[in-house]
């Protein structure tokens, strides 16, 4: 493969997020897996979409509305399709949160808003039509349009004249009249303001009697990013919500813990079933074959760059055929690709690629003489070495690190498993199985070589954690750092290069942490110590518990600590932590506990692993210095869990501690 | 709009010690605690003024008061005004900036005293970055009352951000509002307070400028040098098409939030976008240069 066709590769990746692609996102959309669930064909209800950051939730809105719905690269748009039309706002909220105070109160600010929100649907509608109009449908053209007479709003709006272009120059007047007295509410008279949905309706009423073929449409609106409305304006839009029914029916989209209220201006409040659908689409994700699904966006996006794949592009846009996407036929040969792509080991591969590996093989028998001297037994690391036995031989060095074990013992057992007979290697005691991953980790810390583990299209999914644009950023690092020319015409990404861009994105990823939000420096903080400790506990020489990086609060959370609730709230909203019931239970008798567990991403930058395995009980003492300690009472802990764990913490390689000393600029 | 520039290792040594009315903040820093000190000395009155940008509501000496109530604070066009920019947020400094201007006070004094050194965690290698926990909470972006329009797709935005330590605060803009990479400048403090530490700024933004695209351009100026960041601004401004609408962040070092405060004032037509943070106490450590800056209407 030549330099060209990489570099157009490369490209297929530069947008990872919706906002990027633009408002019209058909050509690169594909159905989910889950789209039948949303049952959008239905809809009379309206629907509220949770999903965390990169989950896809703004790609959704916007697949659904008119921009894409109708995009002049959508060949074919019938009757059907127009008796639904989208209309997208992503709520601006550096204007709307400066909507308050100032001498005026919240009903008169909500009044202020809800006419906002009318201007903004009304134009929004107006747009839609010129995006029908432009469309590959022909029953309404730009005449249809300029035919169009709005005398019916003149309710609402005297002075507004009749014709499409004009009212729509009106509203944009009105919008900027609006934004003039906003700034200053009390010096300048308040224009008369529209009731939101009711103005939206007749001007929809208006539409549909006058175009026969958009007689029964409803128009849908979504509203992005509603959580960062201030709370008067969420009760405006749950008002609309509760009153939703066609011909306009509101429907928002929110990260979770997002909705500050369920109250309406009224005394009623809106409530899941009666008045909503819910529809959480990182579970929806979770449960309906990430893999698959992302396989097929990776084989869409990398087509787009006239590369050639074996699947069939409609098959993937056409949500009446997302059934044929369950075969399992299918899927095997839609992940047959990508997986070649982007290989992975097996543990075997791996361990036998250690064991060829000067640096790390002498690490490991020097690991392994350590063990050994420490029981003054006078047997050889060699001995516990062995190219066809390469996963037991990494795990030597944790099993001969074991106070309770003694030299000659592991060895017995290792000789056992070289001849053939049972061994405590394997079965039932598993030596190999439940060590290896935690061994091998420990020997690759130390080098700042990204370990081959975190390579291979499944473990990216994994570390993804049904995130899109994880998995999205995790492909395009991965293209990127791949030679300029390859051998042959196919592209495989080679498992270092993999493993490297694995820890290259983990590495931006935690970064981002900091504009997480209101939080965003704390939580950022906290990702840093709590990885930082568990990456101490993957360095125990003894692997006695290994693989930890998952936590649980000991004493559990008072519910009276709104502190701590409030920063778990944030930090589950933005998929740092992600909260799991207690999958094993110690003590029958006591209630479950909250399993904590920090996003798989951040796993490669750490060194650590990403599967979930064993748990860390955290006091509460420790998990509040965690959360707000300074950076003294930060270094004094994970000095403490160092020697717990019998790790030498200074010669810890950077960035662990080291991150957490004050420099001085 | 004409800025003349004073700079002392000392207060003692400034060009002018007395005013009539001063506007402080709260102090967080023994920077800020000097600087307010030194102005209750110099002026006959000292009033402080903090924001709330939760409530968009302000108070004056600890009392709620209303925007009309500072702007009348500020509206003896005779008096002499001194703004102690180490100390006041850049909401207050940009509605004193422009109370001020609508009172007709065509002359004003505005101070600010340099940090010697910020609070700063050793830089984490493999990631390649400074990182400065400034900031312990931050908002969401909002205007600044007088000064917010709707980011609106059909007007074309040119945005400016002039950006510092934090460049988590230029990708979380581009998270929250819809902004239009290809037309964002941005705007480095180059020379910095002190050698070097431009690289802090360079270092901790690039990487967001990367990922987000941002291609509309890149400008410096000296980090403590307002007139220089002002005639940026209005150059930009001078270059505005009919359907444009130019947006303004200041993100980066007071003085360019000094700009931007006085551009504002004088653009109406402008727009304002912050994110303001909470200052994390002693974020900052000693004290560097005195600045005394003199704004003058032409």
């Amino acid at each position: 493969m030549n330099t060209d066709s990489i570099d157009r590769l490369q490209s297929a990746f530069t947008q990872n997020r919706a906002e990027e692609i633009g408002y019209d996102v058909w050509e690169h959309f594909v159905i989910p897996l889950f789209f039948s669930r949303l049952d959008l064909e239905s809809a009379k209800k309206p629907r509220i979409f949770i999903g965390g950051r990169g989950c896809g939730k703004t790609m959704l809105l916007r697949y659904l509305s008119h921009q894409s719905a109708f995009s002049p690269k959508r060949k074919s748009v019938g009757d059907d399709d127009v008796q639904r039309i989208g209309l997208y706002w992503k709520a601006d909220t550096q204007f709307a949160n400066t909507m308050n105070g100032r001498g005026l109160s919240e009903e008169e600010w909500s009044s202020a808003f809800d006419h906002f929100v009318a201007i903004t649907l009304g134009l929004e509608i107006l747009v839609s039509l010129q995006s029908v109009a432009n469309s590959n449908y022909h029953q309404v053209t730009g005449k249809t349009i300029s035919d169009l007479n709005f005398q019916s709003i003149h309710g609402y709006l005297p002075e507004a004249p009749s014709s499409f272009a004009e009212l729509y120059s009106l509203l944009r007047r009105k919008s900027q009249e609006f934004q003039v007295w906003a700034n200053s509410p009390k010096r300048l008279q308040a224009p008369s303001f529209l009731p939101g949905k009711t103005f939206a309706l007749e001007l929809i009423q208006s539409i549909r009697t006058q175009v026969p073929c958009l007689a029964t449409t409803t128009f849908f609106v979504f509203i992005d990013e509603y959580e960062n409305l201030r709370e008067y304006q969420q009760r405006v839009i749950n008002t609309h919500i509760k009153h939703s029914e066609s011909p306009l029916i509101f429907n928002i989209a929110i990260k979770r813990n997002g909705i500050k209220t369920n109250a309406t201006v009224g005394e009623e409040s809106i409530t899941d079933i009666a008045d909503y659908r819910m529809h959480d689409i990182d579970s929806y994700l979770e449960e309906s074959s990430f893999e698959v699904f992302a396989a097929e966006v990776l084989l869409l996006r990398m087509s787009m760059t006239g590369q050639q794949y074996s699947f069939d592009v409609d098959r993937i846009k056409n949500p009446t055929r997302i059934n044929e996407r369950f075969d399992s036929a299918y899927q095997d040969v839609v992940l047959r690709q990508v997986r070649s792509m982007f290989p992975g080991l097996s543990h075997q591969e791996i361990a036998l690629a250690v064991l060829k590996d000067n640096p790390l093989r002498k690490r490991l028998e020097r690991e392994i003489g350590e063990g050994l001297k420490q029981k003054r037994s006078t047997l050889k690391p060699s001995a516990f070495i062995s190219l066809a036995h390469p996963e037991a031989s990494i795990v030597c060095a944790a099993l001969l690190a074991r106070p309770k074990l003694s030299a000659d013992e592991v060895h017995e057992e290792f000789q056992n498993l070289k001849r053939g007979m049972p061994s405590r290697f394997d079965d039932p005691t598993d030596w190999t199985h439940n060590n290896f991953v935690g061994s091998l980790l420990k020997l690759y810390a130390p080098y700042g070589r990204p370990c081959p583990l975190y390579a291979g299209f499944e473990t990216f999914i994994q570390l993804a954690h049904s995130n899109m644009r994880h998995l999205l950023e995790l492909c395009h690092k991965s293209l990127k750092l791949m030679p300029q020319t390859t051998p042959g015409d196919s592209i495989v990404v080679s498992v270092d290069v993999q493993a490297e861009a694995a820890r290259q994105a983990s590495a931006g990823f935690l970064g981002e942490i900091r504009t997480f939000g209101r939080l965003g420096n704390r939580l950022y903080g906290f990702v840093l110590t709590l990885g930082s400790l568990f990456a101490f506990a993957h360095r125990r020489p003894t692997q006695s518990e290994p693989e930890i990086n998952h936590f649980a609060i000991r004493e559990g959370i008072e519910t009276t600590d709104t502190e701590l609730a409030d920063f778990f709230r944030e930090a589950t909203k933005w998929s740092v932590l992600f909260e799991e019931t207690e999958t094993k239970l110690k003590d029958p008798g006591r209630p479950a506990a909250i399993d904590w567990i920090l996003n798989p991403i951040y796993a490669p930058y750490f060194n650590i692993s990403h599967r979930k395995k064993r748990k860390l009980s955290l006091p509460l003492t420790d998990l509040k210095v965690l959360i707000s300690g300074g950076a003294d009472a930060r270094t004094a802990l994970l000095k403490r869990y160092a020697k717990q764990w019998d790790v030498d913490a200074d010669a810890v390689e950077q960035p662990l501690l080291f991150v957490l000393e004050d420099n001085r600029a | 709009m004409r800025i003349s520039m004073y700079s002392e290792q000392e207060e003692m040594a400034l060009p002018r010690r007395h005013w009539d009315l001063a506007l402080v903040g709260v102090p967080i820093d023994a920077r800020g605690t000097r600087a307010r000190e030194f102005v209750r000395q110099s002026s006959t009155r000292t009033v402080e003024v903090l924001f709330d940008a939760t409530t968009v509501e302000l108070s004056i000496d600890k009392v709620g008061a209303s925007l009309e109530d500072m702007e009348a604070l500020l509206g003896n066009a005779n008096a002499s005004i001194l703004l102690e920019t180490t100390t006041l947020g850049f909401a207050e400094l940009a509605l004193a900036c422009r109370f001020l201007r609508s009172a007709g006070v065509l002359d004003f004094w505005m101070l600010y005293v340099e940090p010697k050194e910020y609070f700063a965690q050793r830089s984490v290698d493999f990631l390649h970055e400074r990182i400065f926990d400034l900031s312990d909470e931050v908002l969401n972006y909002s205007g600044i009352p007088g000064a917010t329009f709707v980011l609106e797709e059909d007007v074309n935005q040119r945005i400016v951000f002039l950006v510092g330590y934090e460049g988590q605060r230029l990708d979380q803009a581009f998270e929250q509002l819809p902004l239009s990479p290809g037309r964002t400048l941005i705007v480095f403090g180059v020379p910095a307070f002190r050698p070097g530490w431009e690289m802090n700024s360079f270092a901790n933004n690039v990487g967001f400028m990367r990922e987000r695209n941002i291609s509309g351009g890149v400008s410096f100026c000296g980090a403590n040098n307002p007139a220089a960041a002002l005639s940026i601004l209005e150059g930009l401004r001078g270059e505005l098409g009919l359907t444009e609408r130019m947006f303004v962040v200041p993100v980066g070092t007071k003085p360019h939030g000094i700009a931007t405060a006085l551009f504002s004032a004088a653009n109406p037509d402008v727009g304002v976008i912050y994110d303001h943070p909470k200052r994390r106490q002693g974020s900052s450590q000693e004290i560097g240069n005195w600045h005394l800056y003199r704004a003058r209407t032409k």
